[in-house]
């Protein structure tokens, strides 16, 4: 048998498809062709386990063993890696828990924060923006100027209580018993000081960020936010989360666009 | 200039241990009792984050050489220069003494194992891997390293042993073998060959590294797990490796259940002990 045929059939019999790679295997020994084929099906799926412990910390904690590593099992046969490497194969694994467990929307919610949190973990640097930086900015290039925010900053709205839950097991206490929320919750993500933070922001807020980050101006995305929110002063509400995404360093870069 | 045979292997920078975060609090609270630590390359393949600087700040303190886990370099749907690049920007970072995979395969037809997976030795086989190492040296500009793996079945197919399978490799593709002895001990007892006839095959000139490592015993297989102490027989074949190939780096490679640094530490000293007993040994039959 060719090598190429031979790999193909290995990992065929990894993914359950087929076992044609048995008759290629040298019988004898102290364990049978089944035993030594079994060793390396189960340590692929042993691997993805632990990747997906590693990484759904507080998911494996809230639903306990059993049930994770259900769930967990379920993905690796539904998704095949087709990764070079493994830190990037939980992505998908909270979009799976919610169609697995439509009943218990949290749990795909607290897998999603893992998920974002690994994420910010290990994505890439910046140096952030100081109010030295923002004290620095004349009258006219405010109408034109634009901001970047950390690359590792992320947002995702939430149904349940999935951050006080996340929260709490975050700092090993009770978590709070599930609940829908009377109205959506927005949380960001990003690192700070080579950690991963997460808050929780109001809908102007994240609009706001939305706009900036796809490029629009910051005297544009005022003028849109009031036309949007005409009960509320847009400016200084701004001006007051401007403040706060500095203060965390959110904010990386002051970007020019020429009006 | 193109080295000598005699000039093949680095010089050993002594004994070493694969860093892992569990003792990330003991190398920054004291300097630790180790000549140079090694790394697993696709844990810092990343953008940024606490990893990279980490690694920086251990690296001020202490050579290291880069082991890779995902390289496949004997899948058939050949090399991810990609992946090879990015093995070099971390080179770049870090100006390891060597770098090293595995002698394997761990995915075909774009899906993954993440398995160290077996190959047929034949001469297929061995054509291809010569031709990627010689891909992947193109790209790094240095020699590359390669480590035999624990393997749970053999290939019909295979033309040869294992042992001279890595032997022809090293030598047509130019490149140093990191010795796994725990490997060679666990292969040898799940395949029934001798393990002393494997050392023996290979050129000591071609080890640039050593691995030691514990492993899973189940009775009628070996597991390498890497969750146990290194076991008195691969102990006992380290002693034949360091008799074979007289001075080699050597490490203590733990990746699960890891104890306290010191029980390394003290199985890193055990090394340093057999070494010098078998260099001691090596020194008295010369003067004879």
């Amino acid at each position: 048998m060719k090598l190429a045929q031979l790999q193909q059939n290995f990992i065929a019999l990894l993914h359950n498809e087929a076992n044609r790679i048995g008759t290629e295997v040298v019988e004898g020994g102290r364990i049978d062709v089944a035993a030594r084929l079994h060793i390396y099906h189960h340590s692929y799926r042993a691997r993805l386990l632990e990747v997906l412990q590693d990484v759904f910390e507080h998911t494996w904690g809230y639903l306990g063993d059993d049930a994770f590593a259900e769930m967990a099992g379920g993905y690796i046969e539904a998704q095949p890696s087709a990764l070079r490497t493994l830190n990037r194969y939980g992505n998908g694994f909270s979009d799976y828990l919610r169609l697995q467990l439509p009943d218990d929307g949290e749990v795909a919610e607290i897998a999603q924060l893992d998920w974002m949190m690994r994420c910010a973990f290990d994505g890439p640097n910046r140096t952030p923006l100081t109010f030295t930086d923002l004290a620095g900015i004349t009258q006219e290039q405010w109408a034109s100027i634009g901001f970047n925010f950390h690359p590792t900053l992320a947002m995702h709205t939430l149904k349940h209580n999935a951050a006080g839950i996340w929260d709490a097991l975050a700092h090993n206490q009770t978590p709070p018993a599930a609940a829908i929320l009377n109205t959506d919750t927005i949380v960001t993500v990003w690192r700070r000081d080579l950690r991963p933070h997460f808050m929780t922001i109001d809908t102007m807020e994240a609009e706001a960020i939305t706009l900036l980050q796809s490029g629009m101006p910051f005297s544009a995305v005022c003028d849109k936010l009031q036309a949007d929110y005409a009960t509320i002063n847009v400016v200084p509400a701004l001006g007051t989360a401007m403040h706060k995404w500095v203060d965390n360093e959110m904010l990386v870069a002051i970007t020019d666009t020429p009006v | 200039m193109t080295p000598t045979n005699s000039m093949l292997r680095i010089k050993s920078p002594g004994f070493g241990l694969g860093l892992r975060t569990a003792h990330y609090a003991d190398f920054l609270a004291a300097p630790q009792p180790l000549d140079w630590l090694e790394i697993i390359s696709d844990n810092f393949l990343l953008e940024g984050g606490k990893p990279l600087q980490m690694l920086d700040t251990f690296r001020a303190d202490y050579p290291m050489v880069m082991h890779g886990v995902s390289l496949s370099i004997g899948s058939t749907d050949g090399i991810d220069l990609n992946y090879v690049q990015s093995i070099k920007r971390l080179a770049e970072r870090i100006e390891p003494l060597w770098i090293s995979d595995h002698l394997c395969w761990t995915g075909a037809g774009g899906k993954n194992s993440h398995d160290l997976l077996p190959l047929p030795y034949t001469e297929e086989a061995l054509n291809l891997v010569v031709r990627h190492i010689q891909q992947v040296q193109d790209v790094l500009g240095r020699r590359f390293v390669i480590e035999n793996v624990s393997s749970y079945l053999q290939f019909k197919s295979s033309e040869m042993t294992e042992w001279e399978f890595l032997r022809a490799l090293c030598d047509a593709a130019d490149c140093l073998l990191l010795l796994d002895v725990n490997n060679i001990y666990v292969s040898s007892f799940n395949h029934g060959f001798d393990p002393l006839q494997y050392l023996h095959h290979l050129d000591p000139n071609r080890i640039q590294q050593i691995h030691l490592a514990g492993h899973s015993h189940n009775g009628d297989h070996i597991i390498d797990t890497h969750d146990h102490a290194v076991a008195e027989p691969v102990w006992a074949l380290y002693e034949a490796a360091c008799a074979h190939a007289g001075s080699t780096a050597t490490m203590i490679e733990r990746d699960d259940d890891i104890p306290p640094l010191n029980e390394l530490l003290q199985e890193v000293a055990r090394a340093r002990t057999i070494f010098a007993s078998s260099a001691c040994e090596k020194l008295a039959e010369n003067s004879l």
